[in-house]
């Protein structure tokens, strides 16, 4: 009986997972043949639950569509170095024909992409970018040092051109964060009104987060600006000020435009969102992989996509909608 | 008073002789599991993908870290114990060796560049301090669960938390850089004849090691007595206080082992690692048939696991299944493995 059940139980599993699989493919549909063969392109993302992630691979799998190639999405089970390996090691014994990942460490994720040249499968790095650049033929990402500088002109503009302002950002170590912090503090140099009252760091934890807020709100009571870095920065920030009573007093400019970064716009905790091109990294990222694949041109060495400044005003503008981030379908 | 033959004598010879045919049938059993899987994922998959030597190369690579910690923790197992904190004390580790590695091979500069005057001895140092970081942690749990009486899952709660903060208040959260090179090509990702990759070496010559303790030492019959039942063990003379704390040490050490590796494999330590670590050990011991109850379980089981959750993981990845659907079938899998295990205990 027990033998019975647990076989049962594998058949069961499996039979799922090709029906998963059967209706993946169905949805490619007839496409206009532009590339030459129906390449079989792999996505990787660094994280298995992020709206950013998945509107990367929706401007994948649009584009992939139009040329007649088809994109599979893959992400490691956690934002770590051994489950991206994971990931990258299974799908390497799929033999795909090109491969974009956002990786999710810039120093050991080198010797993974080092191991797909070397077994002729060429890379594109989005969102991030690997310490040694040899391994990969390019990389697709925003200029953060230039988003961070437009949250200062943009806290600078908001306050009048003066006022106490803070920031709340990742724990040094990801390649696109730093950038955003470096780059904030050189819209600070040049914006002199804004004073810089207060630091704070976390990682993605919202608990810990909300704590810095509060933390930084208490500390300068004369607070008119923060600048969050990444997504849950801004949920925090959002949610800290709510509490403080003080939406609308202290302005809140955020990163990126996940679905409940938008609803904190909307409800007028937040004063603007700075949202990276996420749909079109990856539309670029395919363009990119079948050029190469169909006739060897090799990619710029970085590409930087831009950003859109999101506020109340435009954010249900037809023009906004496509930088809005999306689900996983 | 021979401890040994009054030990038998407690386990009972007629059931220790019967529990071991029931456990090795039920292993054979989790054997034809594992095979049947890697069967339908070699079946539904393109030929050559899932079922070439080089994939199923890298399946073993996936599981030697579940299969370092997991021989020392299926011994915790059987002693009724429980360890929540082995991925902090890998990552605590990783991060002591990682920093003596490069601040023992040169000068900041000459490191930067590449250049280690002195790589023997920073690699030598380094490999020490890690297991020795990873054994202290161990023995803090051990002394925590043996003297003060908190129970393991607790107790090895707070070290989860302990260890973990205290890596990111030495690192600030940032990965250790400029971790000599040639570690990392000579040995972690470097092939024993061309063939099996070291980490693999590494977990093969542990699991073996283990097994033969646990199946034909006293130090392993101490352990399966002392599950059975504890208070009749130490009447029978046996330091149950420090029997178990010597396994609280053991894995700690191994989870110093597997820091180590981390850092031959990824040239880097960090703090945002092994997250689904420590449940991903105990799960894989379950499946292999050891029981949380204490009392029973085999290495040969454990290895099992590991492999089957390996399998899984890559064989859904190698399919194409969306990443959601792959947490569901590892969970439903542990279920079974644990429902099989609750039948196995009522029909006894």
């Amino acid at each position: 009986m027990k033998r019975v059940l647990s076989l049962m139980l594998v058949m069961v599993m499996s039979v799922i997972a090709i029906v998963d699989i059967v209706a993946q493919t169905s949805t490619a549909g007839e496409k206009s043949k532009v590339a030459q063969k129906s390449y079989k392109i792999v996505l990787v993302s660094a994280q298995s639950s992020n709206p950013y992630f998945f509107t990367i691979n929706a401007g994948a799998q649009d584009e992939a569509k139009t040329l007649g190639v088809s994109v599979v999405f893959q992400a490691p089970q956690a934002n770590n170095i051994q489950s991206q390996l994971t990931v990258v090691q299974a799908i390497q014994a799929t033999k795909p024909d090109f491969v974009i990942i956002a990786p999710v460490d810039s120093t050991g994720m080198i010797a993974p992409l080092r191991m797909m040249k070397e077994d002729n499968i060429p890379v594109i790095t989005v969102d991030r970018d690997v310490l040694d650049t040899s391994v990969r033929l390019g990389t697709i990402i925003s200029n953060n040092k230039k988003g961070g500088y437009m949250a200062a002109e943009y806290l600078s503009k908001a306050l009048g051109g003066s006022g106490d302002v803070a920031y709340l950002g990742f724990t040094p170590g990801i390649q696109s964060v730093d950038d955003r912090h470096t780059g904030w503090n050189d819209g600070l140099k040049e914006f002199k009104g804004l004073r810089l009252a207060g630091e704070a760091f976390e990682t993605s934890d919202l608990q810990s987060l909300t704590a810095k807020a509060n933390a930084l709100l208490t500390r300068n009571p004369n607070l008119k600006g923060i600048f969050a870095s990444f997504t849950n920065a801004v949920l925090a920030a959002a949610s800290a000020v709510k509490n403080a009573g003080l939406s609308g007093k202290v302005k809140v400019v955020g990163f990126d435009a996940s679905p409940d970064e938008i609803q904190a716009l909307r409800s007028g905790a937040i004063d603007a969102l700075i949202a990276q091109e996420a749909y079109t990294m990856g539309q670029l990222a395919v363009r990119y992989a079948v050029d190469y694949l169909d006739n060897g041109t090799k990619p710029p060495d970085t590409t930087y996509t831009s950003f859109i400044v999101i506020t109340p005003e435009n954010v249900n503008s037809p023009d906004i909608v496509p930088y809005i981030y999306r689900g996983a379908k | 008073m021979n401890t040994k033959n009054l030990t038998s004598e407690i386990l009972d010879k007629d059931t220790k002789t019967e529990k071991h045919k029931i456990q090795f049938f039920e292993n054979q059993w989790i054997f034809l599991i594992l095979l049947g899987l890697i069967l339908i994922f070699a079946l539904v998959t393109p030929p050559g993908s899932f079922f070439s030597f080089r994939n199923l190369q890298n399946i073993t690579l996936d599981a030697s870290t579940i299969l370092i910690i997991g021989s020392g923790m299926t011994l915790l197992l059987i002693a009724k114990g429980i360890d929540l904190s082995t991925g902090s004390m890998a990552i605590f580790s990783a991060i002591a060796a990682a920093t003596i590695m490069v601040q023992l091979a040169g000068t900041p500069d000459e490191v930067a560049q590449f250049q280690y005057p002195h790589l023997g001895i920073a690699l030598a140092a380094g490999i020490i301090v890690g297991i020795a970081m990873g054994a202290l942690w161990g023995a803090v749990n051990g002394l925590l669960v043996v003297k003060s009486k908190v129970p393991p899952f607790i107790a090895t709660l707070g070290t989860m938390g302990i260890a973990l903060g205290l890596a990111q208040v030495w690192t600030g959260g940032i990965n250790v850089q400029h971790v000599p090179l040639p570690f990392q090509s000579e040995f972690g990702l470097g092939k024993m004849a061309g063939l099996i990759p070291w980490p693999v070496v590494v977990a093969i010559v542990i699991a073996a090691f283990f097994w033969i303790l646990l199946a034909y030492t006293k130090f392993g019959l101490h352990t399966y007595a002392i599950g059975a039942n504890v208070e009749a063990a130490r009447r029978v003379g046996i330091n149950t206080e420090r029997h178990i704390c010597i396994l609280y040490t053991i894995v700690g050490a191994l989870c110093g082992v597997v820091g180590i590796l981390d850092v031959a494999r990824f040239n880097t330590a960090s703090v945002a690692s092994h997250t689904n670590t420590p449940l991903s050990v105990i799960s894989a011991i379950i499946i292999g048939g050891t029981s949380m109850h204490g009392g029973r379980g085999r290495i040969s089981g454990t290895i099992i696991g590991a492999l089957i959750q390996a399998v899984l993981l890559n064989g859904f990845i190698v399919m194409g299944v969306t990443p959601f659907w792959q947490n569901v079938a590892v969970g439903v899998v542990l279920l079974v493995a644990v429902q099989i295990d609750q039948i196995r205990r009522r029909s006894n």
